[in-house]
């Protein structure tokens, strides 16, 4: 393997933590959906 | 006093320049118009009165009303913004009242829930030009006399009334005095009613109340039961039209220029995996999408165009009784019609729809209307199919039939599941205002535009990019000694993938090769023709009709290893058929997560969409088939 394909692997490594990063453990408030759409604490008042 | 600027928040209906106020007071450049694809958030900006006190301002979403048990977003929002129950965002000081002078009886409704509210309130009598120019005789110190409130008029698109609304804003600021119509008996929905009409005729005197005026004029035609139709169906072709025939100038530049751009980066490095990332994965792959931000940002364009002149809510309003027999009202008509172009911005119209229940359906079927990366695909089985050059009348004849089954298909399933999830808790009924036709607004659409265009190209530049760098990678590993790209193909995890599951698309008339090409669609379709020149070794061509030549002469000799031809007119069918259905575009999916707060109708979506697109195609084959075809 030369450097071209280690940091071909890489790349490819560090994006699919970012996916499963965001997938799985994307933090969001308790009181609103986490999309940042405003909705706000008391969707179902 | 508190350090903390006071709150100010903007209330208003939809179209009554409520985002134009805000604009005037904070120089910010938030869109104009509420009808499709605005977002459904609370903007902020701050400004100062004129003695220097700063204030935070806020931008509520356009509503009508401000029902607690209501299912619109827009109007929950709104209300809990009011109420001081929006997570980070303190109960505003002052509530400022934009309305439209010229329409007062509909606008007023929201302004006395305002009021009942007991919020600070100013009354901004917005466009009262436009009110003027229809004979309306205003009067606004009897309009603050009655209902207890300041008034300012103003026109705010031409930043007059600004200053003198800035005068009115003082603090602490004393609530209003009485609310007359609550303390009467009956019904309050028929005392807001009855206030208003009294209001309007002592203070928004109409000389001539029979004299028609421009916009009367205007809509005895487009919304004429028969004339109103050949307008409508005129507007939407040439919008169609437009969309195609224009975009495709910048799609061929992008697409030029990223090939250029390609073989810039080949040019600077020795071949690698690290190149091939580059150039195939990453130019490749985002430029495969962003080749469709043209088209996206002239169907913006046209939809601000429609929006600002008023004619969009006409359009809406014939196409009521239309959407009605797939259980949807006309405000399910545009997110449907913008998903011909593509169903992300589609999808995102749907927040204006205020039955919950509507808009989930309306995102369930959005993505069945044919969108416009569908179209690389179907312009090259097309003519396969009809052993044809791309670009005869028959061949558009198939392509309207594709778009009609896509179309009608949408409709049945969206009736079908309207009827399944049942009446809404609350009874929302498609309440629809009739602006005034105006001069279109042309800062506010190109800003709107842009706006819109930014998120696609930031999408491009994030979940796109990321899909594309493990698509890549799924098409690169396992590597392969051979030098052969289709052998490389076979080889990798794709290529492995596409040959165990042989058997599931064997009957639909696919081998492994189609398979596996197939499994590359589901980020993207358009990416099936980039897949087909890799597994049947043609070198792409800088033009695309003439790569899809090439893939076709290809296609037209490959065979089963008995010798039998693999594309036969019964499995181009069946490939069409599921490419009307299949939900092949990761994007819309993430976006359908977000817009129903929910991955799991995301993902039944997915589900569904590929499990029918499975079952149609089979059908289809398999029917053909035994009919001997």
């Amino acid at each position: 393997m030369d450097w071209q394909t280690y940091t071909a692997l890489g790349v490819v490594a560090i994006t699919l933590a970012i996916f499963v990063h965001s997938l799985f453990f994307k933090k969001k408030s308790k009181t609103s959906c986490g999309h940042n759409c405003g909705c706000g604490s008391n969707k179902k008042p | 006093m508190s350090e903390n600027p006071s709150i100010i928040a903007l209330v208003g209906n939809p179209n009554s320049g409520k985002s134009t106020l805000f604009n005037a007071l904070t120089g910010k450049n938030q869109k104009v118009g509420n009808y499709a694809g605005v977002t459904v958030e609370v903007k902020s900006g701050e400004t100062y009165t004129p003695h220097g006190k700063k204030l935070q301002v806020l931008d509520l979403p356009g509503c009508y009303s401000l029902r607690a048990d209501s299912g619109s977003p827009d109007e929950q929002i709104a209300l809990n913004a009011l109420t001081g129950k929006l997570e980070d965002l303190a109960k505003p000081d002052l509530v400022v009242c934009v309305v439209d002078a010229s329409n007062l009886e509909r606008h007023l409704q929201l302004v006395l829930q305002v009021i009942e509210l007991g919020l600070p309130c100013v009354l901004a009598l917005n466009m009262v030009d436009v009110a003027e120019k229809s004979g309306l005789r205003l009067d606004p110190a009897k309009i603050s006399e009655e209902l207890g409130i300041p008034v300012v008029p103003m026109q705010a698109n031409a930043s007059k009334g600004i200053i003198e609304l800035k005068q009115a804003l003082r603090f602490p600021f004393p609530h209003a005095s009485e609310v007359s119509w609550l303390s009467k008996t009956g019904d309050i929905d028929t005392n807001r009613r009855a206030f208003i009409a009294s209001l309007c005729e002592l203070a928004a005197r109409r000389p001539d109340s029979h004299q028609r005026n421009f916009t009367d004029k205007l809509d005895s035609i487009l919304l004429h039961p028969f004339l109103g139709w050949v307008a409508f169906l005129a507007i939407m072709f040439t919008l169609f039209w437009a969309i195609f025939s224009f975009a495709s100038i910048p799609m061929d530049y992008i697409d030029v220029s990223l090939g250029s751009f390609g073989a810039w980066v080949e040019s600077l490095m020795p071949e690698g995996d690290l190149r091939s990332l580059l150039v195939n994965g990453v130019i490749g792959g985002v430029g495969g999408v962003l080749v469709f931000l043209p088209q996206i940002l002239l169907l913006f364009f046209f939809i601000g165009l429609l929006e600002s002149s008023g004619y969009m809510a006409r359009g809406a309003f014939l196409m009521d009784h239309v959407m009605a027999k797939a259980g949807l009202s006309g405000k399910a008509f545009l997110p449907l019609f913008g998903s011909y172009a593509c169903a992300i911005p589609g999808i995102m119209a749907t927040r204006t729809i205020d039955s919950a229940k509507e808009r989930l359906v309306t995102i369930f079927v959005a993505p069945w209307m044919s969108c416009s990366a569908r179209l690389p695909v179907y312009f090259l089985i097309i003519p396969l199919l009809l052993h044809e050059k791309e670009g005869t009348w028959k061949q558009a004849l198939v392509l309207f039939g594709i778009y009609t089954v896509g179309t009608l298909s949408a409709f049945i399933v969206a009736r079908i599941l309207r009827g399944k999830l049942g009446p809404d808790k609350v009874v929302t009924h498609f309440m629809l205002e009739l602006p005034p036709y105006r001069k279109p607004q042309w800062s506010y659409i190109f800003r709107h535009v842009l706006d819109r265009g930014w998120s696609f190209v930031r999408k491009a530049g994030t979940i796109i990019l990321g899909l594309s760098i493990l698509l890549w990678a799924l098409e690169n590993y396992p590597k392969s000694d051979s030098k052969d790209s289709a052998e490389v193909l076979a080889h990798s995890a794709l290529g492995r993938i596409g040959n165990v599951i042989e058997p599931v698309f064997k009957p639909l008339g696919f081998d492994g090769r189609t398979g596996t090409a197939i499994l590359t669609t589901f980020a993207a379709r358009e990416v099936l023709v980039s897949s087909l020149a890799i597994i049947f070794n043609v070198e792409e061509a800088d033009d695309d009709v003439k790569t899809r030549s090439l893939i076709r002469a290809k296609m037209q000799t490959a065979k089963w290893p008995d010798g039998r031809p693999l594309f036969t007119p019964l499995s181009l069918i069946s490939l069409l058929v599921f490419f009307i259905y299949a939900l092949q575009c990761l994007p819309t999916t993430a976006v359908v997560a977000r817009e129903s707060g929910s991955w799991k109708w995301a993902a039944g979506q997915f589900a569904f969409m590929s499990g029918f697109a499975y079952l149609a195609s089979l059908l289809v084959f398999q029917i053909g088939s035994l009919m001997g075809f």
